[in-house]
């Protein structure tokens, strides 16, 4: 290709014939990014939400809400531990607990500041995955409960739905919040502490509203608390995310 | 030349490798176990602290709190930042960096568990130090039981060990969490199998059990043998984590090829040391859960093991009593319960002079082992018996003075005298159809169950507890506990004197079961 041959190929881009003001609102209109098909921008959509589950692991975060479901009825179901009063909150607390600390892990990014900088979706994305996963968490719960279900023989979930979703999604806010302290993939050792201390409330018969895990699921002002902390530890995770150490953990 | 240099140079000593101290320090400044550490504080003294706090002040009881309460506060969160700590070389993926280090994967690791364990051990001694120093300040006999101390350090080296291994087979994020969880899942249904008494090996095993008898090592020393074989078992299993850490491919170990052979190449020794580490594990964590199964009751030292037991740890430990009350009615008890003592007199002071002088009424009070008792004491409501010639009253504190202090359970020594003095025996074991006794309570004819608790309700003492006609009264019963109700009531409406009088005149008649309730005045 010679000098002439590469002018006439820069032409034929441009269009023949010298510039003029009309070309230059041409060229900068071209700059502009059509916008897309709403086909495409859902797919784009998708690809994102994908993009970003999968840098949290929220897959194998499933998986492991699946295997507390499985340890839940397992435990019902060969009477690991039934009890009766109080004593009967003990083991779930627990796995609900696991739940919660799971979710809190799944927070961590592996991208940390950059991350910050790409656009205006990522709280949203911090949003939809923790409500996401708390929905999973619950649902998978209730599932090995309700498997387990067979109240002939005592064997039933003695808090029932409502005290998994309460302890869920209030140890789950204990673990956001404990992300912004001590970045995601520490932030299990949140829910783990709080649960120690609701069982020791549970044993020893305080009733504070703060360890609502020890009270009735049914008790209004465990609710108000437990969800005052959800409340709390998803909006400022959201707004914020978790916290990133210098060591990239 | 060279030759000459090197046979004429000294043998080279090898030191202790400052290398490994240096690894060993900059693992522990870097451990992330310094997250748990503010936690651990607050959950000590949510539960522990305030919890041994409340019970009395004697050594083994207090003591207990080390192991039921706070060493389940910190096995979750060794657990969860050794597996941490043990996943990490995965979880970054740096394993093929580092195998072209001058050292073994194994030494490497074992740094890394050793900053992890210092972090755990520290913070396990800290809480046990601050517990005993706080009960040197209110026990008045014995000293700091160390059997505690000891198993709770080898079982958090287990589990740390364990979990470290767990890590490093399994890298990941969520590890931590569900080793953590999954570990106190285990223990929690260990504590279920010791408090049930089901008298399984895992229940033996399990170093959070049952709060043990207020006088337990007071009267006669604990024996150490399940001590001994829990310490078995968690050295066992810490030994074998730590081997199979050596020896796993998957955690850059040697490899399990060519183990029992040590002249094979590739790391013969270490291969050798893994081995041997991980079978003397196994052995003993399986010789430790074995012994375990044969674990069987002892009346005066607690569970023995009968391979271990020293039948001399079974003799009565030697003390002084203190005494207090009146020389009319001395009041002995052991040393230990010190400082209960001026509880416990008051207790007798005012049931004393209303029963003083009659027949069968105690001459003084003695605390006594629990398992000297008669078994109808344990099996009823009371603390003790009138037994003896001169009659003394001989009781426990096992249940008078409750793990959360509540004065009225002083109650029952004034119950168990009246009781005595006025009906006789609180009751009898009778054999059940099924195997094994049953206990039968003697409450009375009406009118002793009347001046009985007219005499209490005198004295401002509880009823006593098994007079009430049960849970399901019939017409009849109602209407005779009314009767009784109110002849009780009359009787204690009288002048102590007058009743003091009227017992003295009346006793005999009263105890044979000749009076009725319309002649108690």
């Amino acid at each position: 290709m010679t000098a002439a041959d590469s002018v006439s190929s820069a032409d034929s881009v441009r269009g023949a014939g010298p510039a003029t003001a009309a070309d230059s609102v041409r060229v900068t209109g071209a700059r502009h990014v059509a916008p897309p098909a709403a086909g495409s921008a859902a797919l784009a959509a998708a690809q994102l939400t994908w993009l970003h589950l999968r840098s949290r692991q929220v897959p194998a975060a499933l998986v492991t809400l699946a295997g507390c479901g499985v340890v839940l009825w397992a435990a019902l179901r060969y009477h690991w531990w039934l009890g009766s009063g109080p004593a009967a909150a003990e083991l779930p607390m627990l796995i609900e607990g696991c739940a919660a600390a799971i979710i809190a892990v799944t927070t961590h990014s592996p991208f940390g500041e950059p991350e910050r900088a790409t656009g205006r979706w990522l709280p949203f994305l911090r949003l939809s995955m923790v409500l996401a996963l708390c929905g999973a968490a619950i649902g998978l719960l209730a599932l090995g409960a309700a498997v387990a279900y067979h109240p002939q023989a005592g064997v039933y979930l003695a808090s029932g739905i409502l005290g998994v979703a309460e302890n869920v999604m209030g140890f789950a806010g204990v673990g956001l919040i404990f992300s912004l302290v001590t970045g995601g993939l520490i932030a299990w050792t949140g829910p783990l502490a709080f649960v120690a201390v609701c069982q020791f409330a549970l044993i020893a018969h305080y009733s504070e509203p703060l360890t609502w895990a020890a009270r009735p699921a049914t008790d209004r002002g465990g609710w108000i608390a437990a969800l005052v902390v959800f409340a709390v530890g998803l909006a400022v995770f959201t707004l914020r995310g978790p916290r990133v150490r210098p060591s990239g953990e | 030349m060279t030759a000459v240099v090197a046979r004429d140079a000294p043998p080279v000593r090898r030191r202790p490798s400052p290398l490994l101290a240096r690894i060993v320090r900059m693992e522990i400044r870097h451990s992330a176990f310094v997250w748990a550490v503010p936690l651990l504080a607050v959950l000590f003294i949510y539960d522990p602290f305030r919890t041994a706090a409340a019970y009395p002040g004697v050594w083994t009881v207090r003591a207990s709190a080390v192991l039921n309460k706070f060493w389940p506060d910190c096995m979750p969160f060794a657990a969860g930042f050794a597996a941490w700590a043990g996943s990490r070389e995965g979880r970054r993926q740096v394993g093929d960096l580092l195998g072209t280090t001058a050292r073994p994967a194994w030494t490497r690791q074992l740094c890394s568990l050793a900053g992890t364990l210092a972090w755990v051990l520290a913070a396990y001694l800290a809480g046990t130090a601050a517990l005993y120093i706080k009960t040197a300040t209110v026990a008045t006999w014995g000293g700091p039981p160390l059997w505690p101390v000891v198993v709770g350090v080898v079982a958090l080296t287990a589990v740390c060990a364990f979990a470290f291994t767990l890590g490093a087979l399994f890298p990941g994020r969520f590890i931590a969490p569900i080793v953590a969880v999954g570990l106190f899942v285990v223990t929690l249904v260990a504590f279920r199998q010791a408090v049930n008494g089901s008298g399984g090996p895992v229940g033996i095993l399990s170093p959070d059990g049952a709060v043990p008898p207020n006088d337990a090592g007071v009267f006669y020393p604990v024996a150490p043998d399940v001590s001994i074989v829990q310490v078995m078992f968690f050295a066992g299993a810490a030994l074998g984590a730590i081997g199979l850490l050596g020896l796993s491919p998957r955690t850059g170990g040697v490899g399990w090829r060519g183990a029992l052979d040590a002249a094979s190449g590739g790391g013969a020794r270490l291969r050798t040391l893994a081995t041997a580490v991980f079978a003397v594990g196994v052995a003993l964590a399986v010789a430790g859960f074995s012994l375990a199964g044969t674990a069987t009751g002892s009346t005066f030292t607690g569970l023995k093991i009968p391979l271990l037991h020293d039948s001399a740890s079974g003799q009565p430990l030697r003390y002084t009593p203190v005494c207090g009350g009146s020389a009319s009615f001395p009041v002995c008890l052991h040393p230990a319960f010190q400082s209960n003592l001026s509880q416990v007199v008051k207790s007798f002071a005012l049931v004393m002079p209303e029963v003083a002088g009659l027949p069968g009424a105690p001459v003084r009070a003695a605390e006594v082992p629990d398992q000297v008792l008669p078994a109808v004491v344990a099996a009823g409501t009371g603390n003790g018996v009138v037994a003896g010639t001169p009659p003394v009253y001989e009781f426990t504190l096992d249940n008078a003075i409750g793990l959360q202090p509540d004065q009225t359970q002083l109650d029952g020594f004034e119950q168990d005298i009246v009781h005595a003095v006025i009906v006789g025996p609180i009751g009898a074991m009778v054999p059940m159809q099924g195997g094994g006794d049953a206990f039968q309570p003697d409450t009375g004819t009406p009118a002793q169950q009347a001046v009985v608790n007219g005499l209490l309700k005198a004295i401002g003492s509880q009823p006593y507890p098994a007079g009430g006609p049960g849970d399901n009264p019939d017409a009849q019963q109602v209407k005779q506990q009314a009767r009784i109700t109110a002849a009780a009531a009359r009787f204690a409406a009288l002048p102590l004197a007058t009743l003091h009088a009227w017992l003295a005149a009346n006793l005999a008649a009263l105890k044979a079961g000749h009076l009725t309730l319309a002649q108690i005045p």
